[in-house]
């Protein structure tokens, strides 16, 4: 293993700018870790090698005559294939588009590449993101690098097993319900979904427009600040997002003195696996030794806005996929047609209602989080189940089951998770921060202080476990 | 090709007109502004 591939993308920014490693060098080193490691954890559908070493060369001759796009500037990427790339298939995870070959980049993808990112390749996901596993019936199942036998979570599962083998030094992904953050929990990664409105969705192919997000996936919270300034910004060609700049980056902190955490116990334990409420008790512990107060509040409506949530998710996409449904259905995977029933249920009046209550909870919570920083809690509350377990009826309630993160996308406040320990079976846990709207350099921040106050985990995030994909020589 | 221009690859004209694959709403965000949002005052050290 070569531990380049697995330090953060400010030290191999600084040795590329220092040309201590040039950008087609590193390229090929990534290159190469998926050649060794892909196989056995599938995290592509796409390897862009032949572009990526094209990208790789230009970007090398620019630093010949030192030119720096950005940060960046030589940093191998992935991409969750449902983000339009110029010229490179874009599948969506899905059969019906495995011949698509878009003309334009996704707009994240446009800033990463201006920025100088490498795009290495595109990721697997669960079928058009609707899911939380990344059994993908048509491109195959990606696996957790902890334990190759298990789900990685998703739907952006390839991204975050990319980013935590080696195969990419981050990935931008999509989180529609926690599709960022859960397989970033579930793999050891860090998974931040931005504000709604921060980040432009054009080019990405929708699964639920008010609800949907595009966000970083990188090893740490810094490296998520990093490509998340990179990717945000007002887009005319996407109505949601903001003209404010928000803030991104911040100072790390030594310390979580004067910081407030609002914990609403009977949503964020609710279910939860006795192991991963250890390891989510101790990691309370430790912010509290840092400083933090975690304080209980109450979030009133939580469960009508959870249940306008599944209401609005599903009349969206149903609306997206009507017309290819009806000419295509037996091209789309067995979970994804249950969920098309439950969804063309839904009458007009239900969904109006449901974005009704959604501005009725925001505002509630806005009001609960009053000299509140962040909620905190779990983002998975149980450890990632074995492949091929999944039973197609249950998928549309995987993303509640498994995991606390959908509560940050009712709210479209920003939503951190952040490695913070292991089940007894070696599986990694993630901690979960909501800010309030556009304190994303907030929550990032307090994540950061956190991370750099458990090295241990750190340390272990950058090297799956013994007995993992990337460890073994199977 | 453009997604449109897949799009007419694989369904006719008259499914393309009802296919909403562009945002046609958007969550009201005024309601983020209704509402301070700031607690503690940001903290760089």
């Amino acid at each position: 293993m070569n531990q380049l591939l697995f330090e953060t993308i400010e030290t191999a920014g600084a040795a590329i700018r220092n040309k201590r490693i040039s950008p087609v060098e590193l390229t090929q080193m990534t290159l190469n870790q998926i050649h060794e490691y892909e196989p056995r954890v599938n995290a592509f559908i796409t390897v862009m090698e032949e572009e990526a070493l094209v990208q790789a060369r230009q970007l090398e001759e620019e630093l010949l005559n030192n030119i720096v796009r950005g940060p960046l500037h030589g940093i191998p990427i992935a991409v969750k294939d449902i983000l339009q790339t110029k010229g490179v298939k874009t599948t969506g995870g899905s059969k019906i588009f495995e011949d698509w070959i878009p003309s334009e980049d996704a707009a994240a993808v446009q800033k990463l590449r201006e920025a100088g990112a490498v795009i290495i390749g595109k990721a697997n996901l669960h079928e058009f993101a609707m899911g939380a596993t990344t059994e993908n019936p048509h491109y195959g199942s990606t696996k957790n690098p902890w334990n190759v036998t298990r789900i990685p979570g998703g739907s952006s599962g390839g991204s975050a097993v990319a980013t935590a083998t080696g195969m990419a030094f981050g990935a931008v992904g999509t989180d529609t319900a926690g599709s960022i953050r859960l397989p970033a929990a579930m793999c050891g990664t860090v998974g931040f979904k931005p504000t709604y409105g921060v980040v432009s969705r054009r080019g990405c192919l929708p699964f639920s427009w008010s609800l949907d997000h595009v966000g970083p996936m990188a090893r740490t919270v810094q490296d998520a600040a990093i490509m998340l300034e990179v990717i945000r910004g007002h887009d005319v060609k996407d109505p949601a997002t903001v003209k404010r700049n928000v803030p991104v980056r911040f100072d790390s902190l030594g310390d979580l003195k004067g910081v407030r955490l609002g914990f609403y116990e009977p949503y964020m334990f609710s279910r939860i696996d006795a192991d991963v409420k250890w390891v989510i008790e101790q990691a309370f512990r430790q912010l509290e030794s840092l400083g933090a107060e975690i304080i209980p509040i109450d979030l009133p409506g939580i469960d009508e806005a959870l249940n306008a949530l599944k209401a609005i998710a599903q009349s969206e996409v149903v609306s997206v996929h009507e017309p290819l449904l009806k000419k295509y259905g037996h091209l789309y995977g067995d979970d994804l047609k249950y969920r098309f029933e439950f969804g063309s249920d839904i009458s007009a009046t239900i969904y109006l209602r449901a974005q009704r209550r959604r501005e009725q909870f925001v505002r509630e919570t806005i009001k609960q989080m009053n000299g509140i920083d962040a909620l905190v809690g779990p983002t998975n509350v149980q450890p990632p189940f074995e492949i091929g377990t999944m039973v197609p009826e249950m998928a549309i309630s995987n993303m509640f089951t498994l995991g606390k993160t959908p509560l940050a996308n009712i709210l479209g406040f920003p939503a951190l998770s952040v490695a913070c320990g292991f089940t007894t079976e070696n599986l990694p846990v993630g901690l979960q921060l909501i800010g309030k709207p556009f304190t994303d350099h907030r929550v990032l921040q307090i994540g950061d202080c956190y991370e750099n106050s458990m090295p241990w985990v750190k340390a272990l995030m950058m090297m799956p476990g013994e007995g993992s994909a990337a460890s073994s020589n199977k | 090709m453009t997604l449109e221009e897949y799009l007419r690859t694989i369904l006719c004209d008259e499914e393309l007109e009802l296919a909403t694959l562009e945002p046609s709403f958007t969550f009201n965000l005024e309601v983020y502004e209704e509402t301070s949002h700031e607690s503690t005052p940001f903290r760089n050290n």
